[in-house]
């Protein structure tokens, strides 16, 4: 079996296939701090891809209620327990100091391709029962129970947060890994995973395999389906684009401002070639803000994540790696950059490429624990494929608070 | 579609356990330190942010503002902004 750079792990491991034929990756950052879950992003992909019979219970992307709910329900902690079990003790990381090679230190640990045979399965995983895959929020913000004088939302004291999700799309995708027919793949030019409808026969390997459970099964067609990647905007062949890449419809729904999505150049083996300028680059590589999730499954997933600030630190380990200490204080105490960065968020429908910062006044200044700290209304300019400017955005935005006489259409 | 009555015993309840808070967390103050730390952060004025817990059709900062009170709040602000920013 050949052997790939993994650098989300920081070594070497066994995967079915080889790298090195991709131009460059499908990448997004999700801020789970400025998440409110209002789902927008769930049924923008929900009544452009999935509105169909067979695909009732199938949401390409879901928001689901960390720690206690899921989509399938339990996805990630059936997983955890099989690779526990698959190697007990063993599932830690060896975290160095950070290098561009392995910015998390290492993962000592198995892999889902390690505790694997190679022969039967080609990844650790499971198939969800029917039940799973039903009402993606069951458990989480819904009503306590019928009352025949009115219901009230329950109200969280104790943590929790959004997790945002959608196919990772991963480099060594764990579907791809193990379709017996091979109808998964991963696109040269773009890194996005598709099902080929024409060869799947519906054996639901993907399905089993995915760690993400983000391959789902349509008894209609009786083949597998996935997220898409909505590939004809990232490709710039969507009417509204003129040719230029746009962002996926998940992504440019989000109101709270939470998704950048982009496309990162790849190296031959399979990591990110460096361009500073590319916001995505900025945030993973440079910034090191925005984490993968679940690294230690091992298919090197592409969407990173900010992590939430408030959650308990070793729940943020298992989820995001050794890396959540350093990108919690960064986010806490960010640099003039990343404030600027961070406001490209959503700006745009169009892909932004590069960027490029223009200073500004001092408008506010600070101590926080004895840390001074000034905010600067710099002005960030993003770029499209052909170097067009796209959007530009300062630091310093007009506060809108909803007057009261509109308080009738809370909820 | 069948029309059916509600049920007093319908099973679909919220079940969800709820998780620890870490030992010597105060939950309350690191939320609402959070959330003004990010105010702070997006330039807003020290009084703006106290009327986003004052004003009760803000829930989530409101529910905070209503279990500690109006001084828990000035307290966190004072903190974050600095004796810089003047009285809240």
């Amino acid at each position: 079996m050949p052997r790939v750079y993994n650098w989300q792990l920081g070594r070497q491991m066994d995967y079915r296939f080889e790298t090195g034929t991709q131009k460059r990756q499908f990448a997004a950052v999700f801020n789970i701090n400025r998440c409110i879950a209002c789902q927008t992003c769930t049924m923008a992909c929900k009544s452009t891809w999935t509105f169909s019979p067979g695909q009732e219970l199938m949401w390409w992307n879901n928001v689901e209620t960390k720690p206690f709910g899921g989509y399938p329900h339990h996805w990630d902690t059936k997983l955890l327990a099989l690779q526990e079990a698959a190697d007990p003790g063993g599932q830690v990381w060896d975290a160095r100091a950070p290098t561009r090679a392995a910015p998390y230190g290492t993962f000592v640990g198995k892999t889902i391709f390690e505790t694997a045979d190679g022969v039967e399965k080609q990844a650790t995983g499971y198939l969800p029962t029917d039940d799973e895959w039903k009402s993606p929020n069951l458990f989480e913000d819904t009503a306590t129970r019928f009352s025949p004088t009115g219901a009230t939302l329950p109200e969280h004291s104790g943590w929790f947060f959004y997790l945002q999700r959608i196919c990772n799309h991963c480099t060594f995708p764990a579907c791809v890994a193990a379709c017996p027919r091979n109808a998964a793949y991963k696109r040269e030019e773009d890194g996005i995973v598709l099902i080929d409808q024409q060869r799947c026969r519906g054996y639901r390997k993907c399905v089993e395999a995915c760690p993400y459970k983000k391959a789902m099964y349509r008894p209609t067609t009786r083949t597998s389906e996935k997220c898409i990647g909505c590939y004809p905007r990232v490709e710039g062949t969507d009417p509204l684009t003129e040719s230029i890449p746009m962002e996926t419809r998940c992504m440019t729904a989000c109101i709270g401002k939470i998704r950048l999505q982009g496309l990162v150049n790849v190296q031959p083996d399979g990591q990110w070639a460096e361009d500073r300028q590319n916001p995505l680059y900025y945030l993973v590589h440079v910034e090191r803000v925005a984490l993968p999730l679940y690294p230690q499954f091992g298919t090197q997933p592409n969407v990173y994540y900010i992590p939430p600030r408030w959650v308990p630190r070793d729940y943020l380990h298992q989820m995001f790696g050794p890396g959540a200490d350093d990108a919690i204080a960064r986010y806490t105490n960010p640099s003039r950059e990343l404030l600027a960065v961070l406001q490209l968020f959503r700006a745009t429908q169009k892909i932004i490429f590069s960027y490029r910062i223009e200073p500004g006044p001092k408008t506010a200044e600070f101590t926080i624990d004895g840390q001074k700290r000034e905010i600067y209304n710099d002005t960030v300019l993003g770029f499209d494929s052909k170097g067009n400017e796209i959007v530009r955005i300062t630091v310093n935005e007009p506060f809108y608070e909803r007057p009261d006489r509109f308080a009738m259409n809370t909820i | 579609m069948a029309q059916k009555d509600f049920e007093l015993d319908d099973p679909y309840a919220f079940v969800a356990r709820r998780f620890p808070v870490p030992e010597g967390v105060d939950q309350d103050a690191l939320m609402a330190r959070c959330i003004v730390e990010e105010y702070a952060l997006m330039a807003m004025p020290p009084e703006k942010a106290l009327r986003m817990f004052a004003s009760p059709y803000f829930s989530g900062t409101h529910a905070i503002y209503r279990r500690r009170g109006e001084a828990f709040i000035r307290d966190i602000i004072r903190t974050v902004y600095g004796t810089a920013a003047g009285e809240v």
